[in-house]
């Protein structure tokens, strides 16, 4: 027999106190706001929020500068030791492989430092949410500020990159103060939206985009509510994976809180303020005077993105750098409108950061990763770009355009530095594109799987002025990360890695060559059925430059194989193994697996693929340094030896002449094949007016459709 | 060289009291240092299936698509050394992309006595 029902409310309710229909409906309608959107005083700034009183109080208090050199060190320590443990703990393939950040922020939300290693770009944008957060809620009756009190976030339109990222944050209280707050951010990827994954193409309004959390108060006493964590599990295809990650988070922060507070026993609370403050002082100032060291002027460059991610459309970003003794001025000059339906606009918090990711990662690294970096630049945007975009558009791919900005201030920046380099290492462009697979379904497990695989972090690095550039790096916007072991992913998802190797031909070539970086061939297995969809540029326009006479990198389309059966695809691995093709380039040219093969756009919405379907992406390579006529010959036959590039690269670029078997170089015919190729850049190349009497066109080619400015 | 000379790029640098561009290699003068340095150079509009071979047969080929992409390429008149490559879609303007102030560049000589 059942047991009797039990009541969920063993006491009676209590008798409401009857309601004053007059104030309730002139609250209804006359409480404003209707509700915080983001604050245009916060999203469109980046400096630093005035001193507090109890900045100033802790600043004048007389701290010791060696006390306070020494404790900024060991908060970097704790932040690097909680970035760490959160590698260890977390689910999502960005926590594992170092798309992620811990970080100390003011009391007001300035992210004053951050874990030596992860994502750079949070530094100037993962601020704006918190400054929303101490703005808005602090003194709202129903939300507060309170010890044990636990904040999270991932809408992009308050801050962050995109809401593939999510952040939390707790406060640090001192005597009932907050004295600053530790955050911790993870790229999750899956959120919800209208494709698995996290980084889907195909939205149209940024409602397709899944998950948006305004800055949201999910904890209180340090325990998540259940409830709460439900809504977000809800609203995501991997519910392990959310509600892993969020407690990860927490137990990173709540370290960090801990450790501040043995700080602040052992040293007191003004120190602590003091250094916080301080670093972000400090860094902005010292930022603006590296500049007052190099030369002033305008310097310019432009990239072009050769997708809206749904088609082939040219997009325009434009940058003009003017320097001015310590100032630096970004303007977009004729960059690409914002698009209302399509997910490649970013908000100007996020477009910001790209420009400081470029100065923090490529030419004073040395600096605390904190938002006095981005205080140092002023920016002068154009309305309405596809880089300031509006509330209402969608921007979860936002950084597939916006990667053109830290590219194009890399250039800036370098022709900039190089007439007084100093400390500054002159680099050509790092692969600049975020290239990568996202996958969604089922996995051989049965458990639900949505996200990306992180090749993204295989980027060639750029050639140096005085030797090649890395290959298969780092991503550019975090030099510690990895790009996973193979095994790993297998374990986790329905996919064999049929290859993933350095790619021929794929860099920047110049008397110094850019890094390559990898080709991954990905075959669906195990499971009935699995998506794909694939993000990135640069099939049609390359996405890297190189510097002073080196070229960029080269095109990266997608590859997609479709199997004709599983069993057949099978059946030719097993028997015909010596045949099996490795590259995209071989299955193309060779065939070798029974099915057909394409290559297409690299950005792909997700598409449901059967096992022995295959996807075969190229992570691109830097950009090349210096005049391709002045490589070291043998270093050209190293290339060929080691399988960098083709031999039709080695003869028609690099005009080497070699015997193909042994790889010995003829020298005397390799001068005089450089001095001949000289003599027919001569001939064939115009002076300048002459040139451009023939170059110039007054509107952008017919069938290309082209987004920005075309002025002469 | 003359001691006056800053370095501008890797090939590129500036006689400051002549205000001339100079080519780095050869010392060829490449025109008014006031102005763009790319008016003293030679240019040619290069297919970029030229630089990067296409692997297959297709609209997408491994190469860029010369239709959208095309290479500037900007070299010296004295040596033909490729001082610049310039990524644009047919008929882009192209850019003045170093305007350095050379009063700047005088003043710290005159400031610190010395030459880069």
């Amino acid at each position: 027999m059942n047991p009797p029902p039990q009541t969920l409310t063993p006491d009676a309710p209590e008798v409401a106190a009857p309601i004053d229909a007059d104030a309730f409906f002139t609250d209804l309608l006359h409480a404003r706001p209707v509700m915080y959107g983001p604050d245009a005083s916060i999203m469109d700034g980046n400096a630093l929020a005035p001193r507090t009183a109890l900045e100033d109080e802790a600043l004048a208090s007389g701290v010791d500068p060696v006390d306070a050199t020494i404790s900024q060190n060991r908060l970097e320590i704790i932040l690097e030791s909680a970035k760490e443990m959160l590698e260890q703990t977390g689910a999502a393939p960005g926590a594992k492989w170092g798309d992620l950040t811990t970080g100390l922020y003011s009391a007001a939300g300035d992210l004053a430092l951050a874990s030596s290693s992860g994502v750079v770009v949070f530094s100037a944008c993962a601020s704006a949410p918190l400054k929303h957060i101490v703005k808005q809620w602090a003194d709202e009756p129903t939300v507060g500020v309170r010890p044990g009190d636990v904040y999270y976030h991932n809408d992009a339109r308050y801050g962050g990159v995109h809401n593939a990222d999510q952040t939390l944050w707790i406060p640090i209280f001192v005597d009932g103060v907050i004295i600053g707050w530790a955050g911790a951010t993870i790229h999750e990827g899956e959120n919800g939206a209208t494709e698995p994954g996290g980084l889907s193409a195909s939205p149209l309004s940024v409602y397709d985009e899944g998950l948006k959390i305004s800055p949201i108060k999910i904890a209180e006493n340090y325990t998540f509510r259940r409830d709460v964590v439900n809504l977000l599990q809800n609203n995501v295809r991997d519910p392990l994976m959310q509600l892993i990650d969020m407690r990860a988070k927490l137990s990173a922060c709540m370290r960090i809180e801990q450790q501040v507070l043995e700080l602040v026993r052992e040293k007191g609370r003004d120190l602590v303020v003091a250094v916080l403050r301080g670093a972000l002082e400090n860094t902005e100032a010292e930022v603006r005077r590296r500049f007052s060291e190099l030369p002033d002027g305008i310097y310019r460059a432009t990239h072009f993105v050769d997708t809206t991610l749904l088609e082939d459309r040219l997009l325009k970003f434009g940058l003009e750098v003017e320097k001015r003794h310590d100032r630096i001025i970004c303007r977009s000059v004729g960059t690409a409108p914002m698009i209302p339906d399509r997910a490649i606009n970013t908000a100007p918090t996020f477009a910001r950061a790209l420009f400081m990711n470029s100065l923090q990662m490529f030419f004073w690294a040395d600096l605390p990763r904190n938002a006095g970096y981005v205080a140092a630049l002023d920016f002068e945007f154009e309305e309405d770009s596809i880089s300031t975009a509006g509330n209402e558009v969608p921007n979860g791919l936002g950084m597939i355009g916006a990667c053109a900005w830290q590219t194009a201030m890399h250039q800036c920046m370098s022709k900039m530095a190089y007439n007084r380099p100093g400390d500054i290492e002159i680099i050509a462009p790092w692969y600049g594109m975020t290239q990568s697979l996202y996958y969604g379904g089922l996995n051989q497990w049965g458990a639900p799987v949505a996200n990306l695989m992180i090749d993204i972090n295989s980027m060639g690095g750029g050639a140096h002025a005085d030797r090649d550039g890395e290959h298969a790096c780092a991503p550019f916007f975090a030099s510690m990360a990895d790009y996973g072991e193979i095994e790993d992913r297998e374990t986790e998802l329905p996919v064999l890695t049929l290859g993933r190797r350095l790619t021929v031909d794929n860099h920047g070539p110049g008397r110094h060559r850019g890094g390559s970086s990898v080709e991954c061939m990905y075959m669906v297995w195990g499971v009935p059925e699995f998506f794909y969809g694939c993000m990135g540029t640069g099939s049609k326009f390359p996405t890297t430059p190189g510097l002073f006479g080196g070229y960029g990198s080269g095109a990266n389309p997608l590859t997609v194989f479709k199997g004709s059966s599983s069993e057949a695809v099978v059946a030719a691995l097993r028997d015909n193994a010596a045949d099996v093709p490795y590259t995209a380039h071989e299955l193309h040219r060779d065939g070798g697996l029974p099915g057909t093969v394409e290559s297409k756009r690299c950005t792909q919405s997700a598409d449901l693929n059967k096992p022995g379907d295959m996807w075969i992406l190229q992570v691109g390579g830097g950009g090349g340094y210096g005049d391709v006529l002045e490589r070291d010959p043998q270093d050209v036959m190293r290339d060929l030896r080691e399988t960098r590039i083709s031999h039709w690269r080695a003869r028609e670029l690099y005009k080497v002449v070699y015997d193909e078997e042994t790889l010995l170089v003829d020298e005397d015919a390799t001068t005089a094949a450089r001095t001949a190729e000289r003599d027919a850049r001569r001939a064939r190349s115009l002076p300048y007016d002459e040139f451009v009497a023939q170059w110039r066109r007054d509107e952008p080619p017919v069938g290309i459709d082209y987004l920005g400015g075309w002025s002469w | 060289m003359s001691t006056t000379r800053e370095r501008i790029t890797e090939y590129l640098e500036i006689d400051l009291d002549a205000e001339r561009w100079h080519c780095r290699v050869c010392g060829q003068d490449l025109g008014d240092a006031r102005g763009d340095y790319k008016r003293g150079l030679l240019l040619h509009d290069r297919d970029p299936r030229e630089v990067y071979e296409a692997k297959i047969d297709a609209e997408y080929s491994y190469a860029p698509d010369p239709a959208w992409c095309r290479i500037v390429e900007y070299c010296c008149p004295g040596c033909g050394t490729q001082v610049e490559a310039e990524y644009l879609p047919p008929g882009h303007p192209l850019h003045r992309d170093i305007e350095i102030d050379l009063d700047w560049l005088k003043a710290r000589r005159e400031r610190e006595g010395s030459v880069a």
